[in-house]
């Protein structure tokens, strides 16, 4: 029942209010969902695992990425940068630590920690309605030569907007802008989304050119497997986060 | 007949073909936008940086050589009056293969310049040199020259041990197993010349992203009951951080206290700065600074290590304590986890990236400014030690580092507080 509620909200509040001439941000929202492989096929994916190619070109910087997911809302990302090492982040939906072998393992807390388990939820996509309480359609730009309806979503975490663009031809979402928390600090973010193609069941970017403090880190995905067994042991906390885990009881 | 001397000495002075021109001109634009689109501030270093490319941009357009361009490239850049922004001679990169390119062979000693002379300040075991020995000429040329010339550039300023260090270094190496003439004055005012055999360079080679290769070292150990460590840079984190770690939580956990020796430390990635404070703060959320771009701030917090040393802890700073090793010293300082021990550091602390450039050349640019969790501003003031040491001629020559001296002293005492 919540969550209808929740979903009329949504509905009522991006019907409201803006040009009959675009669609409400709902509308955008589902059309994703659908032209990406819909709903059913949404549901079939329990896990996936994700390598590819991590590059921040300008600097010379450039790494390998293994991404495990499963649902409801677990992940671990693996890095191998060139020269600082491996990072691995990762959330088993209750806790979500971060161990690199320049930093040290992180066990994260507060909003940061919120923000790492809200976005390895599984299959986010058909769960938008949960993740935010507004979304509303503000008008066209261009992104990357592309005509983009640009949608405002509100999240109900009271985090800040983030803004979202959706290909006016196609319903892809090719661009995100939002506020990344790290290291004690609110960092924008970009992120252009490119090259969408059937993997893992469902459509997805397999390059993401992420925009950060002024710096371009380009994620490239080679493979993506569909419900992969991943053993639990791959979400559970590493014994650097287990010994700090502790520590903080 | 035309010697290979003369030919390469023909090729880089000759003039550029149209594609050349292009690509240098490239590189011109390139630099010009990336300063005025990532700068932190909207008018780079005050200027109107406009004004700057409508100036420079009909001397490019005229520049007869690369090394013209690259000059006028310098020449744009060294108006922003920061560190941190340099071109980088393409053949800095040439032959990535180290071994065979260093020609950084060690010379087993480091030396300063105190005053106005060079000395030598520390010296490995079996070098045949002496702490406090002066050092007039290097491969016969004399030294006072280059010290006049660093002067005439940076004295009064925060740079000048840096560049003086700077010197020194580069002309204190060659190709390893080769021989080095250093006339050398002792304290008796004899002055005579020794041959130094260059050795392999100390460590490994380290690179990181489109910085050139660099040798780099750590060194723990015991003095009595206080532990030592010592790294030239802050790159090579796997190794260095597990080193550091490894160190302090197991040989030297019982130790009465911990001296980190970063005198002549340029600094490397500007993150190791809170990797190496996260084996001595064991309170999470506390950070060593911020860092400042356009459009966001970046908070350098540490992460405490699941095990932490807890007793005290001295840093060691100088005038060529730069960058990384300003930004670790200078909040270790302000969050009272370590009593700082020498002079000033060296006051360029811009966190940047190195970009090549199309025509081949590096490009450093900072993409930041830094302000210590204390709330200064690391660039152009630097970090103050708690207790100002300075090396001196006689104390050298009595065999003695002051600096380390005052801080075992000082490790010493707290071990008393307890």
């Amino acid at each position: 029942m919540r969550q209808l509620g929740i979903a009329a909200f949504v509905c009522a509040a991006a019907m409201s209010g803006q040009p009959a001439a675009l669609p409400s941000g709902a509308s955008l929202f589902d059309k994703f969902v659908t032209v990406t492989g819909g709903r059913a096929a949404y549901a079939k994916r329990t896990s996936e695992v994700s390598t590819g190619t991590i590059q921040m070109a300008a600097a010379g910087v450039s790494g390998t990425l293994e991404i495990y997911s499963a649902a409801p809302n677990a992940r671990m990302a693996m890095m191998d940068v060139q020269g600082i090492g491996k990072v691995e982040e990762g959330t088993n939906g209750v806790d979500a630590w971060e161990v690199s072998a320049v930093m040290g393992p992180k066990l994260k807390d507060g909003k940061e920690k919120a923000q790492a388990i809200r976005e390895a939820m599984f299959n986010m996509p058909i769960y938008w309605r949960k993740l935010y309480t507004k979304v509303q359609t503000m008008g066209i730009e261009t992104v990357e030569g592309v005509e983009c309806y640009r949608v405002v979503a509100t999240p109900n975490d009271g985090s800040k907007p983030e803004t979202y663009w959706f290909e006016k031809a196609t319903g892809y979402n090719l661009k995100v802008s939002r506020t990344v928390l790290a290291m004690g600090s609110e960092i924008p973010a970009e992120i252009v989304m490119k090259d969408y193609r059937k993997s893992g069941l469902v459509m997805q970017p397999m390059t993401m050119i992420q925009r950060v403090g002024g710096q371009e880190v380009i994620l490239r995905l080679t493979n993506v497997v569909a419900n992969a067994p991943i053993p639990k042991s791959k979400f559970a906390p590493p014994p650097d986060i287990q010994q700090l885990m502790k520590k903080a009881a | 007949m035309i010697s290979p001397i003369l030919i390469s000495l023909l090729f880089v002075s000759a003039d550029m073909s149209p594609a050349e021109r292009q690509v240098q001109l490239e590189s011109f634009e390139h630099v010009w936008k990336t300063i005025r689109d990532k700068h932190w501030e909207a008018r780079p270093g005050g200027l109107d940086w406009q004004k700057v490319h409508d100036e420079l941009r009909p001397k490019a357009e005229q520049a007869k050589t690369a090394e013209e361009m690259t000059a006028i490239m310098s020449d744009m850049l060294a108006r922003l009056k920061q560190s941190h922004f340099k071109i980088i001679a393409a053949s800095a990169y040439k032959d990535m293969d180290i071994e065979a390119s260093w020609g950084s062979g060690d010379a087993g000693f480091d030396a300063r310049v105190l005053g106005d002379a060079a000395y030598v300040v520390r010296v490995d075991d079996g070098v045949p040199v002496s702490l406090g020995w002066k050092i007039r000429k290097i491969r016969n040329r004399d030294l006072d020259t280059a010290i006049h010339a660093v002067d005439a550039v940076y004295k009064g300023t925060t740079y000048r041990d840096l560049r003086m260090t700077s010197m020194l270094q580069s002309r204190l190496t060659g190709i390893p197993g080769s021989g080095m003439t250093v006339e050398f004055e002792d304290a008796k005012g004899q002055v005579f010349t020794k041959t130094i055999l260059l050795k392999q360079p100390r460590g490994k080679a380290a690179a990181f992203g489109n910085l050139p290769p660099v040798p780099v070292f750590v060194e723990t150990k015991k003095i009595g009951s206080t532990g030592y460590i010592r790294f030239n840079m802050f790159l090579d984190p796997v190794r260095l951080i597990s080193t550091i770690g490894a160190f302090v939580t197991g040989e030297c956990a019982a130790c009465d206290g911990i001296v980190i020796d970063i005198r002549g430390n340029p600094g490397g990635i500007g993150i190791m700065a809170t990797a190496v404070a996260g084996w001595f703060i064991d309170k999470p959320n506390l950070k060593l600074g911020t860092m400042h771009m356009r459009d966001s701030t970046l908070n350098f917090v540490v992460n405490p290590r699941p095990r932490t040393f807890a007793g005290p802890v001295a840093v060691l700073i100088d005038g060529a304590s730069a960058s990384t090793s300003e930004i670790f010293a200078g909040g270790m300082q302000d969050l009272k986890r370590a009593r700082l021990f020498g002079t000033r550091s060296a006051a360029a602390a811009l966190p940047s990236i190195v970009e090549v450039l199309p025509n081949g050349n590096g490009f450093q640019y900072a993409v930041a400014n830094y302000i210590s969790s204390g709330g200064k501003t690391l660039e152009a003031n630097g970090v103050t030690p708690d207790e100002e040491v300075r090396l001196t001629p006689a104390t050298l020559q009595a065999g003695k580092d002051a600096v380390l001296d005052a801080a075992l002293s000082w490790v010493a005492k707290q071990k008393g507080k307890k």
